[in-house]
C-alpha cells in the first residue's frame, strides 16, 4: 500500500495574499519551506512504513520547478517517492479549490491507501485542499490527527486526535482515506545528505490528472472509539539533578536545594524581643544607632 | 472547603469517594500469618475517621517471604480473618486494596528457615545475607504466587490488590541495574528486567479479571549509585502503560541500600511533601493512569495544593491518619485546626514496627490498642477535681483526657509555656517539628477546658489549697552526668540540657559523652559540629543511637558522618585533667586519651523527680497521687504519653 504525503510549498506569511503587503516583498526571496503541519504529515506517512503498514510513501507537491526544494527536502526526510502536479497558479493560496480538485484526480490514479496532509499552512492558514480532496474522491477526512496507527486485523487507520484543551479523540477510519495532522509528534527526522545529493541527480517526475477523474463508488464511516480528558501537566516543583550522587540528592531533598545559611539567632525572652531584633538591624546596617 | 480532595476518583472498576488514601504499612499485629482482632479494630478506626481508600498492609505471595508478623497471602486459611477486616472497612464507605509483596533479598532466611530468593546472588547491602539466584521454574512460581494471592484477596473482600514493585523488593531487585546482574531474559535491558513486572501485573489481571483494580507501588528513584532514577522510571510507567497497564501507581521511593533506607519513611528531618516530586515526574509520563503520591503529605492544605497542581490523584496522608484517624472527617467538616497534625517522628510507627513490636504513635496512645481503647473515652463515673504538675507531653495528655472525662482539672506548669523537654528537643534545627506534639497537646487541653496556670511553682501547699481528690504527678526528671575523676578547680561535664538553654559556653573541640541512644545526644552533636567545632561523641553502647528508629538512624548517621563528627563506641569517659579526656575500652579496660578537650558535655541517665510526691504523700496521705512520665520512670515521649493516657482513663 501507498502513502500519499500532499506538500505545500509554504512561504512566508508576508507573501500571502491575505497579508499586508509593505514586507512582502522584503521576503519574497525567501526560499520556500515545509510547514509544521505538513512536516507532522510526512512523519506519520514515515511512521506508517517503519511499522510495516505501508511499503512506500509519496510526496506530492503542485507547482512550478520552484516547488521541487519542497520534494527535495521530503527526499531527504525519507520519503521513497517524489512527483509534482505542474500548477501555474497560485497553489493553495486562493487556488485552494481547484487545486484540491487536480490533486485528487492525481491521487485517484495512484493506489494510494492513505493520503496525509498539513492541517493548515503557515502562510493562508486555511486547510481547504485536503477538505476538497477527500470530497472529491469520497474518502473520509480526519482532521487534526496527532498519532497514527495501524489497526492488525483491518485495513483501518486508529487515530488520535487532537479536540482542543488538550483532550483527545480516538478514531477508527476505514481505508483509503484523508488525514490532517496538526503538529509534529515527539522525535526529530533529520535530512540526509546523502539523499540530498541524490536528490539532485535525478529529475523530478510529474503527474498531470486524468481528464474526467472516477466517481467514488460507496461511502465510509468513521467510527468513535474513545475520547480522553485532557491531562494537565503537573505544576514544576523543585528536582534534583539526576545527575548527581544519591548522596548529593538526599542533601539537595533534605535542603530543599538551598545550601545551608549562617544566619544570626538572637535568644531571649519576648519581653526583650524589640530591643534585640533593633540591636540586629543596627549592627546589619539597616538601622541607626 | 477542600473540593479536589473529596471529589471521588476512579481506580479501574473501582470509585473511591475521596482522594485520601492510607497506602500499605507493616503495622506487626498479625497472629501466625493471619489478621488479628487488632487489625479490624484498628484498620476499621481508619475507615470510620472518613479515609477514601485503605491499603491493607502486605500480603506474602509466597512461602520465601513470610517474616515475623507477617501476613501469608498464598494460603486459603488468610481468606476468613481478611474477610473481617473488608467488612469492617466497607460498613464506613471506604475501599480497601490488598498489598501483594515478595521481598526477595531484603529479609532474613532465618525468618522462613529457607534461603532468599533474588534476581542474583547479590547481599542486601542492610540485611547482608546472600541469596539464592532464581531459576526460570522459581520465577514462575512466584508469579503464580502473586496470582494465586490475588485470587485469594478476592475472595476476602478487597476492592482492589496492589502489586508491591517498590521499596527495594523482588520487583524491584528484578528491575533495578543495582541488584540484578542477570544476563538472561530477565537480566540486561531495561525491557528484559522489566519482564517479571510485566508478566506479574499481567498474570494477576487475568486473575481477577476486571472485578477490582490492580494497582502497583514503585520507587520512582532508588537514592543508589547504579541504581534506578526517576527517567528510567518514566521509561518503566510508559512501557507498563503500553503492555501491562495498571489501575493506578503508587510512587514512592528507596531501597534497602544505607542512605536511601532514611527516604523510605521519611522523618521530620525531610520537608513536607518532600517526595512529591517524584509523583509529579511520574504522572508526567502518563498518559490517564492516576497517580499517588506519598511522603509527609499531612495537613489537608497540603494534599488539596498537591492535587491542584496536578501533581498526584490521590495523596497518601498514611502517618497522617494514624497520628489522627478522624483527620478526613475533620478535613471535611472545616476543622483542619482540631487535626492532630503528625510531626514524622517515626517512633511509634516506623520505629517499632522495625524491630518487629506492634505499631503505636507517639501522639496517639490508642494505635494498635484499638480493641481495648478504640471506642472513643468513657465518661467518668463520678467528676472528680485533679490537679496535673507538669505542662510536658505527659501532663498535658493526663489533663486532657481527665478533662475530656468529665473532671475538672487544674494544670500547674512553673516556666511560661507548655512543652516540657519538647522545648529543648526543638532548639535543635531539623527537630523543630517535635515542637508540634507540644502544640497539639496544648490545644486539645484548652479545648478540653483545662485550668492552665502558668509561671506557678507547683507546692504541697498550693495543691492542697485546691482541694484535688487526684494529683498527676508530671514533673519530669533531672539529667545527670557521669562522674569524671577532674581537678578540684577543673570544669566538670555537663548536661547538654544546659547548654541547649545556654547555661553554658563550650569550647572548639567537644566530648559529648552518650548513653541516652537517642535524639538527644546525637541531634546536639549535630548542632556542635555545624558550629563548626570539633565533636567527639563516646559512648558505652555499640553505636551511636541505638535506641532510634532504623530509618531515622540512618539519616542521622548520614548528617553526622558528612559534618564529621568523631565518634567512640564502646568507651566511658573516666578522667578529665587539663584538656585530656580520659576514656576505658568496656571491653578490654585498656585506657586511651581523647586531647584538646575544652568541653565535656552528657547526654547520660536521667534520675526521677520524686520530691514533691513524697511530700504529697507525707503530707495528706487520703490524696490519690500518681506519677507519669518521665518523675515515674525516664523514658521517651512517647511511653510519657501512654502512661499519661492509661492512667487518666482509669480516674
Amino acid at each position: 500500500m501507498l502513502a500519499v504525503v500532499l506538500l505545500k510549498k509554504a512561504v512566508f506569511l508576508s507573501e500571502s495574499a491575505l497579508r499586508p503587503q509593505p514586507v512582502q516583498g522584503l521576503l519574497a526571496t525567501r526560499r520556500p519551506f515545509i510547514g509544521a503541519h505538513d512536516l507532522a504529515a510526512l512523519h506519520h506517512a514515515l511512521s506508517l512504513r517503519e511499522q510495516a503498514a505501508v511499503s512506500r510513501v509519496a510526496a506530492i507537491t503542485a507547482g512550478g520547478s520552484e516547488a521541487d526544494v519542497i520534494l527535495c527536502q521530503a527526499y531527504a526526510l525519507g520519503a521513497d517517492e517524489v512527483f509534482r502536479v505542474p500548477w501555474e497558479g497560485d497553489a493553495g493560496l486562493t487556488d485552494a479549490s481547484p487545486v484540491g480538485r487536480v490533486l485528487a484526480g492525481v491521487l485517484a490514479g495512484l493506489p494510494a491507501g492513505v493520503v496525509f496532509c498539513g492541517h493548515l499552512s503557515p502562510d493562508s492558514g486555511r486547510g481547504l485542499v485536503p477538505y476538497v480532496v477527500a470530497q472529491s474522491l469520497g474518502w473520509p477526512l480526519v482532521t487534526r490527527a496527532v498519532k497514527v496507527q495501524m489497526t492488525p486485523d483491518l485495513p483501518h487507520l486508529r487515530i488520535h486526535r487532537d479536540v482542543g484543551r488538550g483532550n483527545r479523540e480516538v478514531v477508527e477510519c476505514p481505508l483509503p482515506a484523508v488525514v490532517t495532522a496538526v503538529r509534529y509528534p515527539s522525535g526529530w527526522r533529520y535530512p540526509k545528505c546523502a539523499r540530498l545529493l541524490a536528490f539532485r541527480r535525478r529529475n523530478v517526475p510529474t503527474l498531470s490528472p486524468p481528464s474526467s477523474p472516477g466517481m467514488p463508488s460507496e461511502k465510509r464511516w468513521l467510527a468513535d472509539m474513545e475520547m480522553t480528558r485532557a491531562r494537565p501537566r503537573p505544576k514544576k516543583i523543585f528536582t534534583p539533578d539526576e545527575n548527581l550522587s544519591a548522596a548529593e540528592r538526599m542533601k539537595m531533598i533534605v535542603s530543599g536545594g538551598l545550601k545551608a545559611k549562617k544566619g544570626k539567632v538572637v535568644d531571649g525572652s519576648g519581653a526583650d524581643a524589640a530591643s534585640k531584633v533593633y540591636e540586629v538591624l543596627v549592627e546589619c546596617g539597616y538601622a541607626p544607632k | 472547603m477542600y473540593p479536589l480532595l473529596f471529589s471521588p476518583l476512579r481506580i479501574g472498576p473501582v470509585v473511591l469517594p475521596n482522594r485520601i488514601v492510607s497506602s500499605a504499612h507493616t503495622t506487626n499485629l498479625s497472629r501466625d500469618g493471619l489478621a488479628s482482632d487488632e487489625h479490624v479494630a484498628y484498620y476499621e478506626a481508619r475507615a470510620r475517621g472518613g479515609l477514601g481508600l485503605v491499603v491493607m498492609e502486605a500480603v506474602r505471595v509466597h512461602p520465601t517471604t513470610a517474616p515475623r508478623g507477617a501476613l501469608i497471602g498464598y494460603d486459603a486459611r488468610a481468606v476468613p480473618p481478611l474477610k473481617r477486616v473488608t467488612e469492617a472497612v466497607h460498613r464506613h464507605g471506604t475501599k480497601i486494596f490488598a498489598q501483594l509483596l515478595h521481598m526477595g533479598r531484603q529479609m532474613s532466611g532465618a525468618d522462613t528457615e529457607l534461603p532468599l530468593w533474588a534476581p542474583s546472588c547479590l547481599p542486601c547491602p542492610t540485611k547482608r545475607e546472600l541469596p539464592h539466584p532464581m531459576e526460570p521454574e522459581e520465577i514462575d512460581e512466584v508469579i503464580e504466587g502473586f496470582a494465586r494471592a490475588a485470587g485469594l484477596m478476592v475472595e476476602a473482600g478487597f476492592d482492589g490488590v496492589e502489586v508491591h514493585a517498590a521499596h527495594g523488593y523482588l520487583l524491584q531487585q528484578f528491575l533495578s541495574p543495582f541488584s540484578n546482574r542477570r544476563n538472561d531474559t530477565y537480566g540486561g535491558s531495561l525491557e528484559n528486567r522489566l519482564r517479571l513486572l510485566v508478566q506479574v501485573l499481567q498474570r494477576v489481571r487475568a486473575a481477577v479479571g476486571e472485578q477490582i483494580a490492580v494497582g502497583v507501588r514503585i520507587s520512582a528513584d532508588e537514592f543508589t549509585d547504579g541504581g534506578l532514577g526517576l527517567s528510567e522510571m518514566q521509561e518503566v510507567v510508559r512501557m507498563l502503560e503500553a503492555v501491562a497497564p495498571p489501575d493506578y501507581i503508587s510512587v514512592s521511593q528507596c531501597n534497602y541500600n544505607g542512605v536511601s533506607y532514611a527516604t523510605m519513611i521519611p522523618d521530620m528531618h525531610f520537608p513536607l511533601g518532600t517526595f512529591v516530586y517524584l509523583a509529579a515526574g511520574i504522572k508526567e509520563a502518563l498518559q490517564r493512569t492516576p497517580v499517588f503520591a506519598v511522603g509527609r503529605i499531612v495537613d489537608p492544605d497540603q494534599a488539596e495544593q498537591i492535587l491542584a497542581n496536578h501533581q498526584a490523584d490521590a495523596v497518601c496522608m498514611t502517618r497522617a491518619t494514624i497520628c489522627d484517624p478522624e483527620l478526613p472527617r475533620k478535613a471535611r467538616e472545616g476543622r483542619p485546626e482540631d487535626i492532630r497534625t503528625c510531626v514524622g517522628c517515626n517512633q511509634g510507627c516506623a520505629g517499632r514496627i522495625h524491630t518487629g513490636r506492634s505499631i503505636r504513635c507517639l501522639q496517639n496512645p490508642t494505635v494498635g490498642r484499638e480493641t481495648v481503647w478504640g471506642e472513643g473515652l468513657a465518661a467518668a463515673p463520678r467528676r472528680k477535681k485533679v490537679v496535673v504538675v507538669g505542662g510536658g507531653p505527659a501532663g498535658l495528655e493526663a489533663a486532657c483526657v481527665a478533662a475530656l472525662r468529665g473532671h475538672q482539672v487544674v494544670l500547674f506548669e512553673r516556666r511560661a509555656e507548655l512543652g516540657g523537654q519538647l522545648i529543648l528537643a526543638a532548639k535543635v534545627p531539623g527537630r523543630e517539628g517535635i515542637r508540634g506534639v507540644e502544640q497539639n497537646l496544648s490545644r486539645e487541653v484548652r479545648k478540653a477546658g483545662v485550668d492552665v496556670r502558668l509561671e506557678v511553682e507547683a507546692t504541697v501547699d498550693l495543691i492542697l489549697a485546691e482541694a484535688p481528690e487526684v494529683v498527676i504527678l508530671a514533673v519530669g526528671a533531672d539529667p545527670v552526668v557521669p562522674e569524671l575523676e577532674t581537678p578540684a578547680d577543673g570544669a566538670a561535664a555537663r548536661p547538654v540540657e544546659d547548654w541547649l538553654e545556654g547555661l553554658v559556653e563550650v569550647g572548639a573541640k567537644v566530648a559529648l559523652l552518650d548513653d541516652d541512644g537517642h535524639y538527644r545526644a546525637t541531634s546536639v552533636a549535630e548542632l556542635l559540629a555545624a558550629e563548626e567545632r570539633e565533636v567527639w561523641v563516646i559512648t558505652p553502647r555499640p553505636y551511636v543511637g541505638t535506641d532510634l528508629p532504623p530509618t531515622c538512624w540512618v539519616s542521622q548517621e548520614y548528617r553526622l558522618r558528612s559534618l564529621g563528627v568523631r565518634v567512640l563506641t564502646g568507651h566511658v569517659a573516666t578522667s578529665w585533667i587539663g584538656k585530656d579526656l580520659v576514656v576505658r575500652d568496656v571491653f578490654t579496660g585498656e585506657n586511651s586519651t581523647v586531647g584538646e578537650v575544652e568541653s565535656v558535655l552528657a547526654a547520660w541517665w536521667r534520675r526521677p523527680r520524686l520530691e514533691l510526691y513524697r511530700q504529697l504523700r507525707e503530707a495528706s496521705p487520703g490524696i490519690a497521687v500518681h506519677l507519669v512520665g518521665d518523675c515515674l520512670a525516664p523514658r521517651r515521649a512517647m511511653e510519657a504519653i501512654a502512661d499519661a493516657h492509661r492512667l487518666a482513663r482509669l480516674l
